[in-house]
């Protein structure tokens, strides 16, 4: 009886912060497939990423809170956050078809890996579908939380105190991105973007991304970097055509 | 001796806690042990990184819970006012609920709607346990704190004071829940300069449109509408002067923590919410609405020897003998 009465406020609490939690901005993603199988072809983009202007003072983060990461991290690190290569090339940008595509895609039954390794996560940014497998691994002889902090699919937040401890974990809707983060090691952040399709990539130190097997259309592709924001681009494909997508961002507004 | 010493360790280290939930949530480490009641299903997981904050708030409040609970009894021997054991025994309540808002924060992932009022309750057990120690004080409790004479002339202003002590605890605890609805959708910084907001006195239409503006304006306005109100009630404090030293000195304190918490407020915006100034922010937001508090408590007590007076007038003696006001 007295159980009952105290679950009540608490369960009614619970629903207005779930109302409240739902009611905050929506991140972009497409609607769910339908049943019918999704186009494939021979087309292709290609493209790279650059950073235009003078490019933000990296900032770092001094690792002092776990013997562990300090050993890992002696000097104070990079904060991962924008990471240019040569000719301002920009790493760890998520780009995907965000409109153009339809229809169901088999789902890769191999999973996504996530390692937190040296008190990072690797990789930092990456693409998943929606339904396949994502499998977290911790590397690392100390312990992390995984906080998973999901919008649309649901948010979870579990232990993994133990080296080589792994979690599965599997996300039903499209959302880009969702933010991953140890609050123990507050640095420690990685993004992933679930989509329904197969046609994302992940830019590499040189900036370059190849997204293959598109059929022909009109596509609207985005391109998604933590810090500094998302581009989009209208690209349109004939059969087997190969076509560049260039992408260029510039310092975002302090 | 007991009772007084008890009930002001108590009011210090109920602070103490409400600081320390002040880090958990400034170095965003509410998340950082993802069990309750035990943290990595242990009683003493490593204390790195955010565990430290969060288990370590965890820890105090536990502590400071117990000494809650052991304050009822110290009440229920030695306190004469029973009254005492009554308010004792709510602040034990309202600490444990507290507790158990604190884990269904942790269970369901930080949901701003039981955050806050996780902050917005564990100001009410600050302002019971305080509330508790100056009415524990053995000169409130037998009045001689007050001053016969000054009580019965300044009787209208006693009842004015009263009014704008409540006024200002209601508006500072409104002000206390909007920072904290702003913490926990960190909207901290959602207008990023200060005294201005966006170089003009109010945003426009648009910019109230952005993620946390709305939120964050309101809390500078409900600073603004709080502080008017606080200086009015101190201004009634320092003409009680002569019903007491305790209304100037407590006024003193007052303005002086209002001063440091506009500073600080100022400062959370410049510092792009610095861990240690967003703490202390906090933790003057707590001074300023517990100083409320203690304003209408002791004011309300200094009245009561007025109505037992009236109530006896051929033994005026009696306003000041003790007992249950």
């Amino acid at each position: 009886m007295h159980r009952s009465s105290l679950l009540k406020p608490v369960a009614l609490a619970s629903l207005c912060a779930l109302l409240v939690a739902c009611g905050k901005e929506a991140p972009s993603a497409t609607a769910a497939a339908p049943v019918v199988p999704g186009r494939t072809g021979t087309a292709r983009i290609t493209g790279s990423v650059v950073f235009e202007g003078v490019p933000p003072v990296p900032e770092t983060v001094r690792v002092s809170s776990d013997s562990f990461c300090m050993k890992s991290h002696p000097e104070a690190m990079d904060k991962g956050d924008l990471v240019l290569g040569e000719g301002k090339t920009i790493a760890n940008v998520f780009v995907w078809v965000k409109e153009g595509v339809s229809g169901r895609y088999p789902v890769p039954a191999k999973p996504v890996a996530l390692d937190q390794r040296g008190c990072q996560y690797e990789p930092r940014v990456f693409g998943v579908m929606t339904g396949q497998g994502v499998t977290v691994h911790n590397s690392d002889e100390t312990l992390h939380n995984v906080h998973v902090a999901a919008k649309l699919n649901k948010p979870f937040n579990r232990a993994m105190h133990l080296a080589n401890m792994q979690l599965d974990a599997k996300f039903e809707k499209a959302e880009v991105m969702v933010k991953i983060k140890c609050d123990v090691h507050g640095w420690m952040t990685s993004w992933m973007g679930v989509v329904p399709h197969p046609f994302f990539a992940v830019t590499g130190r040189d900036g370059a991304f190849a997204i293959e097997g598109l059929p022909s259309g009109t596509y609207t592709l985005e391109a998604w970097h933590e810090r500094l924001g998302t581009r989009t681009l209208e690209v349109t494909l004939a059969e087997a055509e190969a076509r560049t997508a260039p992408f260029s961002f510039t310092a975002p507004a302090p | 001796m007991i009772v007084r010493a008890s009930t002001r360790f108590v009011a210090a280290a109920t602070f103490v806690l409400l600081l320390a939930g002040a880090l958990v949530t400034s170095t965003e480490s509410g998340l950082a042990v993802p069990d309750w009641p035990l943290s990595y299903g242990q009683l003493m997981p490593p204390m790195v990184g955010g565990i430290l904050y969060e288990h370590g708030h965890r820890l105090i409040a536990a502590a400071v819970s117990t000494l809650v609970g052991l304050q009822v009894a110290v009440l229920y021997f030695f306190a004469k006012d029973r009254g005492l054991v009554k308010l004792g025994a709510l602040a034990f309540g309202a600490i444990l609920c507290q507790a158990v808002l604190g884990g269904l924060t942790v269970i369901f992932l930080l949901p701003p709607a039981i955050s806050s009022a996780h902050a917005g309750l564990a100001q009410v057990v600050f302002a019971l346990v305080s509330s508790i120690a100056l009415l524990a004080s053995p000169r409130v409790a037998d009045r001689s704190l007050f001053d016969a004479t000054g009580v019965a002339r300044l009787a209208g202003e006693l009842l004015a004071a009263r009014k704008l002590a409540i006024l200002a605890a209601a508006v500072t605890y409104v002000q206390i829940l909007l920072g904290a609805v702003m913490r926990h959708t960190s909207a901290g910084l959602a207008i990023p300069d200060v005294p201005l907001a966006f170089g003009r006195l109010v945003p426009t239409p648009e910019q109230f449109g952005l993620p946390g503006v709305p939120i964050h304006f309101a809390h500078r306005l409900g600073a603004v509408l709080a502080s008017v109100f606080i200086v009015l009630a101190i201004r009634k404090l320092v003409a009680l002067r002569a019903v007491s030293s305790f209304f100037p000195r407590l006024a003193a304190f007052w303005s002086a923590v209002l001063v440091s918490q506009i500073g600080l407020g100022l400062l959370s915006v410049y510092s792009q919410k610095s861990v240690p100034i967003t703490v202390l922010h906090l933790g003057f937001g707590a001074l300023l609405w517990v100083s409320a508090v203690l304003a209408a408590v002791a004011i309300s007590r200094a009245r009561a020897g007025v109505r037992i007076r009236e109530s006896a007038p051929a033994s005026p003696s009696l306003a000041y003998s003790g007992g249950p006001g």
